[in-house]
């Protein structure tokens, strides 16, 4: 085998082929020249070796910032716009504002039992409420009915007397 | 660390990654942050410098992890973002003279004395020179390896390899 030459550093290295790594262990074996050179070559990289890693100064940490952009939030939205206007369409919405109190709620409105809300202290107020109503109301029915009655009573008279009076002028 | 040590890890966090698992970032992050920052010092030759260069070449590492082709070779591909990040800076740098080395480089120097004399000794070296050196022997890259960092034929990272070995042989002695 020829001197190692360029390929020195492989063999220190350990980058040479199996096959050539023995073969250049035997010629170093035999050759003074290349045998000081290896020396050479490892003593100056165990001198650097000497010089250990060093830990960084601070500790990298990535933290991307979370975008914000409308594109971001476009596609949810609009998915749930889409859910939303189903829903309305499938179940329509009922909303009630009663006593203070709004109520939602989705599909057919539902038809509360006459026993769940008869007993409620403004049921029982508002039924009072109406009743009292109905009575004026019927009240005010029968004064017009004697309006009208009297009044068709009138008209009879006059057109009996009128013929009468008619003569006399 | 010697390169491509855990590519399992590396190519399942680049993965994540992409997916936009952030947190997987800083897996890798803390997996390489270490050797590429001692790979940037022993190039610039200041902490402070290394530390922001270590810095931007992991943020310029995240925003084109995207266009990393081969996902096994995530660390070769990182070295190599550093390597550019440093070359800018090094540009800027030009003339900038370093200190010159203290006369005594004898044997029998402690651990920190001959850290410094070897980061001295290093900075005395031609850009090429000292990260060929710097790559082949604290990080033991394969010369492939390096040839592709420094976008250079194999024969030419060994002559820069020979050519720095033999100014440091002058050097520490």
């Amino acid at each position: 085998m020829t001197h190692l030459g360029e390929r020195l550093a492989d063999f220190v290295f350990g980058e040479l082929p199996a096959n050539e790594m023995e073969e250049a262990r035997r010629h170093l074996a035999q050759c003074g020249e290349c045998g000081g050179q290896v020396r050479e070559f490892e003593r100056t990289r165990s001198l650097l070796k000497t010089s250990p890693d060093m830990d960084p100064p601070r500790q990298i940490v990535f933290e991307v910032e979370r975008r914000t952009s409308v594109w971001r939030w476009l596609v949810p939205v609009g998915v749930a716009a889409a859910v939303l206007l189903a829903v309305l369409i499938a179940f329509p919405m009922q909303v009630q504002w009663n006593d203070s109190q709004l109520t939602i709620a989705f599909g057919n409105a539902r038809t509360p039992a006459a026993t769940e809300i008869n007993g409620t202290p403004e049921y029982q107020r508002i039924a009072q409420d109406i009743r009292q109503l109905q009575a004026q109301l019927d009240y005010l029915d029968a004064q017009q009915r004697d309006v009208v009655k009297h009044n068709y009573q009138l008209a009879s008279d006059l057109q009996r007397l009128s013929p009468r009076t008619g003569g006399e002028e | 660390m010697k390169l491509g040590l855990r590519p399992i890890d590396d190519r399942r966090n680049v993965e994540r990654v992409l997916k936009g698992d952030t947190e997987a970032f800083n897996l890798l992050v803390r997996q390489w942050e270490k050797p590429i920052y001692n790979f940037i010092f022993r190039l610039i030759g200041d902490r402070e410098e290394a530390m922001d260069l270590c810095q931007e070449s992991f943020m310029k590492a995240y925003r084109e992890l995207p266009t990393l082709k081969d996902r096994d070779r995530f660390s070769s591909w990182l070295y190599r973002i550093a390597h550019n990040t440093c070359y800018s800076r090094l540009r800027k740098d030009i003339g900038k003279t370093f200190v010159e080395l203290d006369p005594d480089t004898g044997s029998s120097r402690s651990s920190i004395e001959n850290r410094l004399a070897v980061e001295k000794a290093l900075q005395h070296l031609p850009e090429e020179q000292r990260e060929a050196v710097v790559l082949k022997v604290f990080h033991e890259l394969k010369f492939e390896e390096i040839a592709q960092i420094q976008g250079a034929p194999i024969s030419t990272v060994k002559s820069r390899l020979y050519m720095g070995f033999e100014k440091l042989r002058s050097i520490l002695g």
